[in-house]
């Protein structure tokens, strides 16, 4: 159980690792120098030589790349070309926001996902079935950013039934914070929802077939402690597994979604970082984001092991 | 009826269940199959055919027909703000969404099937491609394929290159999972024993017997990696203006949302309609090839 853990760990900081290196290569093959950029329109050799050096541009690659590592483990990821902000001040503004969104995307997709997929398997071949069936495919092929925009023209400013645009931090209201969030979390989810709705089924639909789900019935269990309790419980390892899987896809969904309801998030950060490249942002934020996703993939992996048991025993 | 029963009875069948005749039955008799696969040949049809079929230049700007309702004589889906004809604008865009996913689905199998078959038979590159997965899958795409665009301009074929190299993780994995399996079958070592090389089991038996799985597959990436050109031009990172494209024409619309919801709601549901009908003929070829989804590696 340890071992598996660390062997996990040890993955993960290879993977960071490896990031880290291609964004910094990556970075360094745009276009356009940062130091011309900084030193706006006054040109002067002597003037772009100085930013250079201070940015630390002079020095030999390995050199710039264990530079930039040190100070980012400090928590330094350097100041944006554009505002003059630290990048970790941005960060520590943006991240929030896209947390928040994705968890909320991840449950309001997982309920709905989860019972769509239940209330098909349970009603086989009936019309549940075949409603939840037509809804998970619409999901999977309609574009986000088009529901968002359909969202925001024909039921946000004519009906004002949701704010369009802005951002309100839990800090100062939960209502107003889940009020922004909400549709944009609902329309991210859809996809994820989607996903989720067929493999729940197919796991319901296994475990009504199994001769435990026939033992739970033989011992009188009522219908929703069959079907809760224990079908649906058996179905929640896979669910888990797509979450982490769906992880990177809902990631950039989100940035596309911060973008068209205007929420303050990473994504749209990075967005605008690399239109105006703004290399010290773009680079703080796949940083980040690469570690997000290894360290929710890592505690994914935590979380089969509560939630089934033989993959302990497996090792 | 009689007769029919009759010859079932006798002992040689009239005709013998090979897999294909089975899978042809099983798709023929799958009503939504059928029905993808027709949207899907006339879809296919009218992108290819757009330069003969589109009633109008996708770029003619007229400014005597600015926003013209759906239904006008000459302009089946109206006009857009330029006067341009939506309908023959969303052909074009078709054919481009088209291009766009063909290509990125045959990178991600150019890529994705010979890492994968390698991962599936062999340990040492079974821990680098899986290293090489979890890189690839650390990167956001959207973030990836904004990055791409960034260093070497935007266009249709960057965006089909990002698109694809996203989409190689999905292949390889399903590959290396077959791989896994088919190797560990009787009739491979039986192979072996006869003298077969790694080469020749990885060619002759592995790769036939998971076309299934990759066709499947594919049905899978292509409407993925169509809402992904849409994403992508819509944000201006995709295919170029004056080249009409669906995502393209939607970020257009936003501005004109209230004067002409139509410019809004045409390219869009058109891009529904053609994930739509790959995703439900993935369904069906899934259940006519008797392919599992694996849903974990």
């Amino acid at each position: 159980m340890l071992r598996r853990f660390l062997i996990k760990f040890g993955q993960g900081l290879l993977t960071v690792f490896l990031a880290s290196i291609v964004v910094f290569l990556a970075i360094r093959a745009l276009p356009g120098d940062p130091a011309e950029t900084m030193a706006g329109e006054d040109q002067n050799p002597a003037v772009i030589a100085a930013i250079r050096a201070k940015l630390g541009l002079d020095k030999p690659m390995p050199e710039q790349y264990l530079l930039y590592m040190w100070h980012a483990l400090h928590g330094d990821f350097g100041t944006s070309i554009s505002s003059r902000v630290p990048v970790s001040t941005l960060l520590g503004q943006t991240l929030p926001v896209t947390l928040q969104l994705t968890v909320l995307t991840m449950v309001c997709g997982g309920i709905v996902g989860m019972l769509m997929g239940s209330v098909g398997a349970y009603w086989r071949g009936q019309w549940p079935e075949w409603l939840s069936s037509v809804l998970s495919l619409v999901g999977l092929s309609v574009p986000h950013f088009w529901l968002a925009m359909l969202a925001i023209i024909y039921v946000g400013t004519t009906m004002h039934l949701f704010p369009v645009s802005g951002y309100t931090p839990l800090r100062e209201s939960l209502g107003a914070n889940i009020g922004h969030l909400i549709v944009p979390a609902l329309i991210l989810g859809s996809a994820l929802a989607a996903v989720l709705m067929r493999q729940t089924r197919a796991n319901m639909l296994d475990a009504f077939g199994a001769e435990y789900i026939l033992a739970v019935r033989a011992k009188g269990a009522s219908e929703s402690r069959v079907v809760i309790g224990h079908a649906l419980r058996n179905s929640l390892v896979v669910a888990v597994t797509i979450l982490g899987l769906e992880l990177g896809g809902l990631l950039s969904g989100a940035a596309v979604i911060e973008q068209i309801f205007g929420l303050p998030g990473i994504g749209r950060l990075a967005i605008n970082a690399v239109f105006s490249r703004d290399y010290p942002v773009v680079q703080g934020v796949v940083l980040v984001v690469a570690v997000s996703y290894v360290a929710i993939s890592l505690l994914i992996d935590v979380l089969y092991t509560v939630l089934d048991p033989r993959i302990r025993v497996g090792g | 009826m009689v007769a029919a029963a009759t010859a079932r009875v006798g002992s040689t069948p009239v005709k013998e269940a090979t897999p294909w005749r089975r899978f042809r039955r099983r798709m023929i008799r799958n009503r939504f199959g059928m029905g993808a696969l027709l949207v899907l040949f006339v879809l296919v049809l009218a992108g290819v055919l757009s330069p003969i079929v589109a009633p109008h230049p996708p770029g003619d700007a007229n400014f005597a027909t600015v926003f013209q309702r759906p239904g006008t004589v000459g302009y089946v889906l109206g006009t857009d703000n330029l006067g341009r004809d939506i309908l023959s604008r969303v052909l074009y865009g078709i054919r481009a969404s088209l291009e766009v996913g063909v290509l990125a689905v045959l990178i991600a199998f150019v890529v994705g099937v010979p890492a994968g078959l390698l991962a599936g038979a062999f340990r040492t590159a079974d821990v680098i491609a899986s290293r090489g997965t979890d890189l690839l899958l650390a990167f956001p795409f959207l973030i990836m394929a904004i990055g791409v665009a960034a260093i070497l301009g935007p266009s249709l074929m960057i965006a089909a290159v990002a698109i694809g190299i996203g989409a190689v993780p999905s292949i390889l994995r399903v590959m290396r999972v077959e791989t896994a399996r088919i190797i560990s079958l009787d009739y491979v070592t039986a192979a072996r024993a006869q003298g077969a090389g790694t080469l020749r089991i990885l060619s002759h038996y592995v790769l036939p017997n998971a076309a299934s799985s990759l066709i499947v597959r594919a049905t899978v990436i292509m409407p993925g990696a169509i809402l992904g050109e849409s994403t992508l031009s819509f944000l201006g990172l995709g295919i170029q203006p004056p080249m009409p494209s669906l995502g393209g024409m939607l970020a257009d619309a936003q501005q004109y949302a209230e004067q002409a919801p139509w410019m809004a709601v045409v390219p869009g549901a058109a891009i529904v309609l053609i994930c739509l009908s790959f995703n439900t003929l993935g369904d069906a070829l899934r259940d006519a090839l008797d392919v599992q989804v694996v849903s974990r590696d």
